[in-house]
């Protein structure tokens, strides 16, 4: 079964619902994991931080009903997305996500021009694994901030309003496929707005080019992952390797678009899934030893590695008068 | 002239001295005379839209807006109403302190407007009026809270400024371009002058064709919103118009009615003023640009370094 | 390290008078004759290894067809596990393993080296100095990895003879440095191979040629899948002459006599034909490498009555077993692809630590539900010798009992060594029949 053939057929599929939805009427709540912007009119689903921003700015004393109000609705946003998240833990990113999507696109566009892609080295690739944490505890705190008065200090400016957003690289990319280009701008209105506007697109031009060269350069410093994977225990879909059969040939690591060693290095532990993983399967695909990785939904095997599935890909056959 | 003494020594003839102390009687006259222009009432209210339940103050204010002046005992004569839809109720006016205020809560949604008029008896030798417009949307359970161009009353609003153009989602952004119609006696004015003034001086003068209409612009000016006004938030339609109705009130002889009608806006600020998608495009451009040739000379390096050790490539 | 060839008949002359050189000769094509013939007198043994013997006894009989088709001229000498294949395949040259399994020729080795130095490097050192394979000869560039002692040591002396390059390969795989140092050596190599070759290797060749050889790994592992089966329709002792015919054979020429075996062996599988009684224990064999014609070990082995079904050596099944996974069609990725399979998954107990040894024996044990383990160790082979200990308490812990074997290529010790594959056979059997 050649999983990249399917995975790119669903995540076109993916991209058509999440960004054309709204002109069908789909709606599949703002609740999701996965980076389709809530600025995009036409959108058939919408990324929970948007929503998690806004309520997190609500100050907590505002509402005449009870104190604890605010923090209800802010349980129900994170339950429900936690809920949508754990039925296909991490492939969410892989499989469904329309700014990866575009990100895998480019990685097409790069192969069909025959540049190789840039690696990090592991030094720098572990130093740059804390920055999606840092950005999503910012988006909490600034969020909070502009409500609420925290640690004694002045309640942040307005035009903080859903930092995330603001300098999200998908807020000016995604409407681009509904025609709607108004989200390339850079906002004079304070020094706040002329900071973050141009962070904004600043960082959509580094991800632009970042997604040339590396594959999925912005997975790593996604906010929505950062969060996801502190859940991705709990997720229904799991990656699994048998450390006995493992070679160590480390085909695994070297095809991950997210370079992740863990899935090579690993020999006790089961479960593989790090923050990093988006359950593409793509080092299932590359493994040459039976049952090593596996892919499981609900504990069964969903897609596992063998050797005639590696040769079957890499396009080879038996010779002589039986097909394999 | 050095022969001349110190007694002269500003020596100016005698027409220039007649002129300069009649054109300084004439600016002491139009000084101390009643002003025949900068004194209106307006309604004021605070805040944004207003729910039902929710309960919503206006003020009455009487001066040079936006710099009221001490209410003078006329404004507690002044008559309010509100409407919604095709219904009029009347509204109580209560002094609180020094202000006029009157307090409305309405039990059904619905896009309500607030008049205001008053007597002002006779100034400047006219019989003064002053009348007065704000809108109030009221969100929740009821009727549809839409904003519809309709004339309020003609006979207790004699001189009303309508804006006739839609707005979106009951809002009026800057670079918003406005239809003002100007209606007498519920007929339109045509050659009336409407001045539009924002509560941080910008004025502007606008007449109305024979339909009784114009047309303006709200500020758009970018620069001129950050170097001088910043976010503007409220802004006043004024029309003043006398006509040559003469007569007696209270045993005194007048030339004319005057009215003075006003209509105060909200006026939000556009994204779009301070938005420049032209820098927009530049930076992504600038920035993938740079890095795009920064990861190209990286790699042209390398492969020189190379070619430089080894040999060959 | 590049030498100039260094002719000196002289040398020859002088230490080893003509009479020498010609027994040596055929001593060594006596001995290559001779374990085929044993191999040959099985009745059960299947009729599509005899294009195997034919390639094997082609380097000893001077009959060898290597290297005359496809464009394919010149022939590059390698060692061990760690050299590039698909480099020289690319290049349009074969590789050719020299290590050698000759006893005739160490005691020529033996005047280069330290008396107590591994087996193959004396006889592949006496080998080169007598000059007697035409195989030997017609290599003009040798391909050396920095493995064990001997191997980092053995290129001085055959610099002498044959144009050495040296492929530093690091001994501690896990770290970044040594990762991308391997590179850098493996982009060196192809270099030279270029260089040598005069012929560029683009990647459309490059691909091409990992393509040949994933082929040959496709064949190699339907053989180790036949080999796990209940029924045992090949001997060891011929499993690893096939791989040893790996070494002196073009590989399309290999994978297509291959697959022909194969279909045979599914034949006898369905059949139901095996080569050895029903209860005969399955044997490992693991340790320092078995190179044709030492089949000392190995035929003893069988004719004790066990069957070696599966084993750990470099010169067998360690040889093709792990594939390269071709990503993207670019030259770095697969340079990248090429060095990493060449480094990680090596067994080799020159690096350090080498736990993927103790994981593929494991699994093997679990795969091939081995009886007995025998760990070969030949006389001066340290590293294997260091390892053997640990991995006796591990499989015990498995309960899977281990006999160390320690033995050289001389005939000497037969006697004694069958004794104890006997003794050691009959533990098993006892096992077995529990």
């Amino acid at each position: 079964m050649n999983v990249s053939r399917l995975r790119q057929l669903i995540q076109i599929l993916a991209f058509g619902l999440l960004v054309f939805g709204g002109f069908i009427n789909v709606d599949l709540t703002h609740y999701l994991p996965v980076c389709s912007c809530t600025f995009n009119d036409a959108k058939g689903g919408s990324c929970f931080l948007a929503g998690l921003q806004c309520i997190l700015t609500k100050p907590f004393d505002q509402y005449p009903l009870d104190n604890w109000w605010p923090l209800l609705r802010l349980t129900k946003w994170i339950l429900y997305t936690v809920l949508f998240f754990i039925i296909l833990n991490k492939a969410w990113c892989g499989w469904l996500c329309p700014f990866g999507a575009i990100q895998d696109w480019l990685t097409i566009l790069r192969k069909k021009s025959g540049i190789e892609c840039a690696r990090f080295s592991w030094l720098t690739h572990d130093k740059l694994k804390s920055v999606k944490y840092i950005l999503l505890f910012l988006l909490i705190i600034l969020s909070v901030g502009i409500g609420n008065s925290l640690f004694g200090l002045p309640r942040l400016t307005e035009d903080l309003h859903v930092p995330m957003c603001q300098i999200c690289p998908a807020r000016p990319l995604i409407p681009i496929f509904t025609g709607d280009f108004s989200q390339f701008f850079i906002n004079f209105k304070s020094t706040t707005k002329i900071v973050m506007s141009t962070l904004g697109m600043t960082l959509l031009g580094l991800v632009l080019v970042g997604s040339f060269v590396k594959k999925r350069f912005w997975c790593a410093y996604c906010p929505i992952s950062a969060f996801t994977s502190l859940f991705d225990n709990l997720g229904l879909m799991q990656l699994k390797k048998d450390g006995q059969r493992c070679t160590k040939c480390g085909n695994c690591s070297r095809v991950c678009d997210m370079e992740i060693r863990e899935i090579a290095e690993e020999r006790d532990r089961e479960n593989i899934v790090t923050q990093d993983c988006m359950l593409c399967m793509r080092c299932i695909e590359a493994c040459p030893e039976d049952l090593a990785l596996k892919a499981t939904f609900l504990g069964k095997n969903v897609f596992a590695s063998s050797f005639e599935g590696f040769m079957a890909r890499q396009c080879i056959k038996a010779e002589g008068n039986r097909e394999r | 002239m050095g022969t001349q003494g110190r007694n002269n020594r500003f020596p100016v003839s005698t027409l220039m001295r007649m002129i300069i102390i009649s054109v300084s009687v004439g600016i002491f006259l139009a000084m101390i005379c009643n002003p025949v222009c900068g004194e209106e009432m307006w309604l004021e209210t605070e805040g944004e839209s207003s729910y039902v339940g929710m309960e919503r103050m206006i003020e009455v204010k009487f001066g040079e807006f936006p710099v009221p002046k001490n209410a003078e005992d006329n404004i507690s004569n002044t008559l309010l109403w509100s409407k919604t839809g095709s219904s009029i109720y009347e509204l109580k006016l209560k002094k609180e302190g020094h202000a006029y205020i009157v307090k409305m809560a309405p039990k059904s949604a619905g896009y309500y407007t607030v008049a205001a008029y008053t007597d002002f008896g006779i100034k400047g030798g006219f019989l003064t009026c002053f009348c007065s417009k704000i809108e109030v949307p009221f969100y929740g359970k009821g009727g549809e809270v839409k904003y519809e161009p309709k004339i309020f009353d003609k006979d207790r609003i004699p001189l009303e400024i309508l804006i006739t153009t839609e707005s979106s989602h009951n809002r009026r952004y800057t670079g918003d371009e406005l239809t003002v119609r100007v209606l007498y006696k519920g007929r339109p004015l045509s050659d009336a002058e409407i001045s539009l003034v924002t509560d941080s001086g910008w004025t502007k003068r606008i007449k109305t064709d024979a339909d009784g209409e114009g047309k303006v612009t709200l500020l758009t000016d970018r620069a001129v919103l950050l170097k001088e006004h910043g976010a503007t938030k409220r802004y006043m339609f004024r029309v003043d118009y006398t006509d040559k109705a003469a007569g007696v009130d209270k045993g005194k002889g007048y030339q004319g009615n005057r009215y003075i009608s006003t209509l105060v806006i909200g006026v939000y600020s556009s994204p779009h003023t301070w938005e420049s998608s032209k820098m927009g495009y530049l930076t992504v451009l600038a920035t993938a640009l740079i890095v795009g040739l920064g990861i190209s000379l990286r790699r042209h390096l390398r492969r020189r370094n190379k070619r430089l050790i080894s040999g060959s490539d | 390290m590049k030498r100039k060839t260094d002719h000196q008949p002289d040398r020859q002359e002088r230490l080893y008078p003509e009479k020498v050189v010609e027994q040596t000769r055929t001593n060594l094509v006596l001995a290559a004759r001779g374990v085929i013939d044993l191999l040959r007198a099985n009745p059960t043994r299947p009729k599509g290894m005899d294009y195997f013997d034919k390639v094997v006894l082609g380097i000893y009989q001077e009959d060898a067809n290597l290297s005359t088709g496809k464009n394919r001229e010149k022939l590059i000498g390698t060692f061990c596990l760690s050299t590039p294949e698909e480099l020289i395949y690319a290049a349009g040259a074969v590789p050719v393993r020299l290590g050698a399994g000759i006893h005739a020729t160490t005691p020529m080795g033996e005047d280069y080296l330290p008396v107590l130095s591994c087996p193959i490097v004396k006889s592949t050192v006496g080998l080169f100095h007598l000059k007697l394979l035409s195989v030997y000869k017609r290599c003009k560039l040798v391909i050396i990895p920095t493995t064990c002692d001997w191997m980092k040591k053995i290129g001085e002396i055959l610099g002498n003879y044959i144009t050495v390059w040296t492929l530093e390969v690091p001994q501690v795989k896990e770290r970044e440095p040594a990762r991308r140092h391997w590179v850098e050596e493996v982009y060196g190599l192809k270099r030279e191979i270029e260089r040598f070759t005069g012929s560029k290797i683009t990647k459309n060749r490059l691909r091409e040629a990992i393509r040949l050889i994933q082929r040959a790994q496709l064949e190699f592992r339907r053989l180790y899948r036949i080999r796990m089966r209940e029924t045992p329709v090949i001997s060891g002792s011929d499993a690893m002459l096939i791989m040893n015919a790996y070494s002196y054979d073009e590989v399309d020429r290999w994978t297509a006599a291959m697959s022909r075996l194969n279909d045979e062996l599914e034949e006898r599988l369905r059949e139901r034909v095996s080569v050895c009684p029903k209860n005969a224990p399955r044997i490992m064999l693991t340790g320092s490498p078995i190179l044709f014609p030492n089949w000392k070990l190995s035929s003893m082995i069988e004719e004790a009555g066990g069957i070696i079904v599966c084993d750990d050596l470099c010169s067998s099944n360690r040889y093709i077993y792990d594939p390269i996974a071709i990503d993207e069609s670019t030259m770095p990725d697969m340079m990248i692809a090429i060095a990493e399979r060449y480094l990680l998954p090596c067994t080799c107990p020159c690096f350090s630590p080498n736990n993927e040894r103790i994981e593929r024996i494991l699994q093997m044990v679990e795969d091939f539900r081995v009886t007995g383990v025998i760990y070969h160790v030949l006389r001066g082979c340290h590293l294997y010798d260091f390892e053997e200990r640990h991995i006796h308490e591990i499989l015990q812990g498995k309960g899977v009992p281990q006999i160390k074997i320690e033995t050289d290529y001389s005939l000497e010790d037969r006697g004694q060594v069958q004794t104890r594959l006997e003794a050691f056979l009959e533990i098993l059997q006892g096992k077995e029949s529990w």
